[in-house]
């Protein structure tokens, strides 16, 4: 087998993991925010623990990146493609951090959330999930216009974002005793906040990928 | 500026056409890459530079060349001349079998200067251009043959600045050379062009991206695309251009 197909293979492999890290994610958000309103201890703390797993698959993915640097010298298309994986492991990996935040917090929250509240809080995370997992999808087919359709979500997610710190706001007030909850609640859609942020920054780079322009500058 | 400039040059040997309406604009000081598979018309092209093909049997050109905005086909311009201020740098290190001194101080002589401290002026400004003279200044008159691979091609360079050539052909200078004679090397072009235009041919991508300021990729005869070598080598504008660069042929 001549040296290209190799090479070709094992661009193939740095593809298919990056899916791997990126459903490990958007999985652990969505296992996260199941263990925050179930009051599910046991599945928080396998989110927490399952964040080890992220990390080791992000180590994984930047080793397989740096060898083909230094086996392959690649340039054009090869190199936009490699530079971009060792960057997007770092905002997916953060995703994963985030998952296992969210789940710390969800370990100190006793008492229900009101159901308005509730149900606010899961469009957020079911939006900044997708902008996450569509992020993963336009890299992987290579596809701009979602790339920058994804971009756009992020400003329904910084949406909820302000909406429900109103709401809890205005919740801290009707109830002073559930300062607490409604503190450790802010910082969940906070984590979600950020989420879409990484997201974005992943569509971000898919654009330099595709086109070798990074937030509208030419870096390549 | 351009130093050289090609408009629609072609070459055929016998009825092969090895270079198909080549227009090229090569810029002062600076180094451009020709780069391209194998018999793909780079190395005709830059021998044709100093018409080093007139010598093959059969050869047919037309179109124009310009050094200098003269057309290094007329009638008038004198070869021996043309050679000297455009000269080559082969791939196998050549230095004739005589000392180190008598190699760089051959072609001065040629063009005659023949004063003892004239030549001794230009045999140590040429070795020091070409980054060899601390190695090799105790040892003037020793054999050529007796220097490594890397020291003769360097001693190669010596002989062609000795004549004050404005451009400097390249063909594959480092093929036969080992990483760090390589490296040398690569440091010595990179050095040249603050006084020199240098045009190579390489078969290493990695070395025409490393010291190129342009690449001119060739592909059956024709140019296919030239510009900035980082462009190039980043978002090259055709497929063709892409698929060789990242080895999908030649």
């Amino acid at each position: 087998m001549n040296n290209r197909k190799n090479f070709d293979m094992d661009l193939e492999e740095l593809s298919e993991a990056l899916v791997r890290m990126g459903a490990q994610v958007t999985d652990a958000i969505d296992r996260a925010m199941r263990a925050l309103f179930t009051r599910d201890r046991e599945l928080a703390h396998e989110v927490i623990k399952g964040d080890n797993l992220i990390d080791e698959e992000e180590r994984s993915i930047e080793q397989q990146c740096l060898h083909l640097l230094l086996r392959q010298q690649p340039v054009a298309r090869d190199l936009r493609v490699i530079s971009t994986a060792i960057k997007m492991i770092t905002d997916i990996e953060r995703i994963g951090d985030h998952a296992a935040d969210i789940s710390e917090i969800s370990l100190h929250i006793e008492r229900a959330a009101p159901p308005e509240l509730e149900k606010s809080i899961m469009e957020m995370a079911k939006a900044a999930c997708g902008m996450a997992s569509d992020a993963i999808k336009a890299y992987v087919n290579e596809d701009l216009a979602l790339a920058a359709e994804t971009c756009l979500v992020d400003d329904v997610v910084d949406g909820y974002f302000v909406k429900i710190r109103e709401m809890l706001a205005l919740h801290m007030q009707t109830e002073p005793g559930q300062m607490e909850e409604a503190i450790d609640y802010l910082m969940v859609i906070k984590y979600l906040e950020r989420v879409g942020d990484h997201a974005e920054n992943i569509c971000e780079w898919v654009e330099f990928y595709l086109t070798g322009i990074h937030k509208n500058e030419k870096i390549l | 500026m351009d130093i050289i400039t090609a408009k629609n040059l072609h070459l055929h040997y016998g009825t092969f056409p090895a270079l198909k309406g080549i227009d090229m604009n090569i810029p002062e000081r600076e180094i451009t890459a020709l780069i391209g598979p194998s018999g793909c018309g780079k190395s005709t092209f830059l021998k044709t530079l100093n018409r080093m093909n007139d010598t093959v049997r059969g050869v047919k050109i037309t179109g124009e060349v310009k050094f200098h905005d003269q057309n290094i086909f007329a009638s008038d311009v004198d070869v021996t001349l043309l050679r000297k201020n455009v000269g080559m740098v082969f791939q196998k290190p050549n230095p004739f079998p005589m000392s180190i001194y008598d190699n760089v101080a051959y072609g001065p002589k040629l063009h005659g200067s023949h004063k003892k401290n004239e030549l001794n002026e230009i045999v140590e400004r040429s070795l020091r251009g070409a980054a060899l003279w601390e190695e090799v200044k105790d040892r003037l008159k020793k054999s050529a043959l007796g220097l490594s691979g890397g020291q003769q091609q360097r001693l190669c360079i010596a002989r062609a600045l000795s004549v004050s050539p404005d451009v400097l052909l390249m063909d594959e200078p480092t093929s036969a050379l080992d990483p760090a004679s390589t490296m040398k090397i690569e440091e010595l072009m990179s050095e040249l062009k603050n006084d020199y235009t240098v045009v190579t041919v390489t078969h290493n991508m990695q070395q025409a991206a490393r010291i190129s300021d342009k690449t001119a990729f060739f592909l059956v005869g024709e140019l296919v695309e030239m510009g900035e070598t980082s462009d190039i080598f980043s978002m090259p504008k055709d497929k063709r251009t892409e698929d060789y660069i990242t080895g999908r042929f030649g």
